[in-house]
């Protein structure tokens, strides 16, 4: 069971995630409570110093807040899912693919190439694989 | 060419599906709260949905990519296999907002798209061990973690509210929440919006108007995309609001806020590291975890019995409803004819499922919350410590 688990799971890149999504979510949500916190406070400190350092303290809370929103929405632009995808392979060109009523209706022996996994997570065309 | 329209029209009733079924996960908590007026809250989705179509130029080449032969999606009855499977989708979608659970919109592409192959080509057709590795385990995950973030976050919030007057908090939070719930909402634009802009594209490709070569995204198609998930979540889903906001378990704004955050942190984080997430999901361990956050919070867990439960069997419905769609295309020789059948009963059966869901109607006003007075209640209340004083 844990040879499956890490053969599907890749643990780097979740462990990685969960620690940006815990960085940015308590973190966010903790100098937010700061923020209100000094603001809170500046508003009924007496002394001129202390409003001013709460609300310094506010306005550094602000600004990181404002600085993970900007890193969340560089992000949002950065993902890695590229958009152009690859020309197909000339050997795929040579054996073009078969329309989806054809594996159904086939009725002769299948003599045609199948599709087949070769590698985990990859579909090859065996005649792409053949050497 | 029928057909292909067929399929453009399939992907932006989808689209607009996709949009009124997961306004919840952007604005649920904020309106829960009284963050937000309801018709406000989603007017603003809409709108930062529309731009987060725009913000990322990479599109997901395909939905499903890896998980079905490619092979499969060509030609004429490749095309008609894409809009059974966006019909099972779609009437997913709708069956799932009749019953008021949030359930997720990709996984119901995927299940239909799925479905719809195995029926056309078998099983030699879907590489399942891929659909494993990136939608069944992450699908598994993703509300632990959230859930885990926004229990921790929740936490850390009541702490530092021990220091505040109750109604600045309460107010505070309000406020923050705007904020997290506009940055939620444009990450649910840059992600969805593209998912139906890869089908429309793979369509293209398959008719051959565009070709693999100088692959493009047409601004028509960026812009029908945005538009319909606009529309989408400005109609407004308030049946799953509803659910998402109010039934799993009574928020706060500093829960909202947490929630919200965490989701956001988390689907940014996964999207940036390209580890695919359900945003639904998502938002859904974080509604379910801030509420664990604050003690003596209670969550609802026998709907979130019926949201896992019908997480459970969104891929195998969706599935088995565009194979059904496949089949009687089959009838018809899977051509134009075909197309133009399954289109039809798809829009009878969206016409029942909307009908059914009216005589069960949760008006926005029902949900407004902003005018009443929240009272934020930490875990222990003490006075408030000096401080800098």
């Amino acid at each position: 069971m844990i040879t499956t688990a890490t053969a599907l799971i890749d643990w780097h890149e979740l462990w990685r995630i969960v620690v940006a999504a815990l960085i940015g979510g308590t973190g966010v949500v903790m100098l937010f409570g700061l923020l209100l916190l000094g603001i809170s406070r500046g508003t009924t400190a007496t002394r001129p110093a202390a409003r001013y350092t709460l609300y310094a303290l506010s306005a550094l809370c602000g600004v990181l807040i404002a600085a993970v929103a900007a890193a969340g929405v560089y992000a949002m632009t950065q993902k890695p899912s590229s958009g152009k995808p690859s020309p197909k392979p000339a050997a795929a060109r040579v054996a073009p693919a078969r329309p989806a009523a054809m594996y159904r209706r086939a009725t002769a022996p299948r003599q045609e190439p199948r599709l087949t996994v070769f590698a985990r997570g990859s579909w090859l065309h065996p005649a792409i694989a053949a050497p | 060419m029928l057909v292909l329209v067929l399929v453009v029209v399939g992907a932006f009733a989808f689209d607009f599906t996709n949009g009124f079924h997961d306004t919840a996960n952007a604005v649920a908590t904020s309106i829960a709260t009284g963050a937000l007026k309801p018709r406000s809250a989603v007017l603003l989705s809409a709108a930062l949905n529309f731009a987060g179509a725009f913000i990322s130029i990479s599109v997901a080449a395909t939905i499903a990519k890896g998980i079905v032969n490619p092979a499969v999606l060509a030609g004429e009855e490749g095309l008609v296999l894409v809009l059974a499977a966006l019909i099972g989708a779609t009437l997913w979608n709708l069956i799932t907002w009749y019953l008021t659970i949030p359930s997720s919109s990709s996984h119901a592409l995927i299940g239909g798209v799925i479905g719809a192959t195995l029926v056309a080509s078998g099983s030699a057709a879907v590489n399942f061990h891929k659909l494993l590795q990136s939608v069944i385990v992450p699908a598994l995950l993703s509300p632990f973690i959230c859930g885990i973030v926004a229990l921790l976050a929740a936490f850390a919030a009541y702490r530092l509210i021990r220091l505040l007057r109750s109604s600045d908090a309460a107010k505070g939070y309000r406020l923050g929440q705007i904020g997290s719930a506009s940055l939620l909402s444009l990450a649910h634009g840059t992600n969805d919006a593209q998912k139906t802009m890869g089908v429309i594209s793979l369509a293209l490709i398959a008719h051959g108007d565009i070709s693999t070569a100088h692959f493009y995204v047409p601004l028509w198609v960026k812009l029908g995309c945005a538009l319909s998930i606009a529309l989408g979540t400005a109609a407004g889903g308030w049946r799953i609001i509803n659910t998402m906001g109010n039934r799993l378990t009574t928020l706060e704004p500093p829960q909202g806020f947490a929630a919200e955050s965490s989701s956001a942190a988390v689907i940014l984080a996964s999207s940036y590291y390209g580890y695919p997430l359900s945003t639904t999901q998502v938002v859904s361990g974080g509604v379910t975890g801030s509420g664990l956050g604050r003690r003596l919070a209670s969550v609802h867990w026998e709907v979130v019995g019926q949201m896992v439960t019908a997480w459970i069997f969104t891929i195998p419905s969706a599935g088995l409803l565009a194979a059904a769609a496949w089949e009687i295309s089959g009838a018809f020789g899977n051509s134009a004819a075909g197309a133009i059948v399954i289109a039809l009963m798809a829009i009878v059966g969206a016409i029942v499922l909307s009908g059914l869901a009216r005589r069960s109607n949760i008006s926005p006003d029902e949900l407004d919350r902003t005018t009443v007075a929240l009272d934020i209640e930490p875990p222990q209340l003490r006075p408030p410590a000096p401080l800098l004083r």
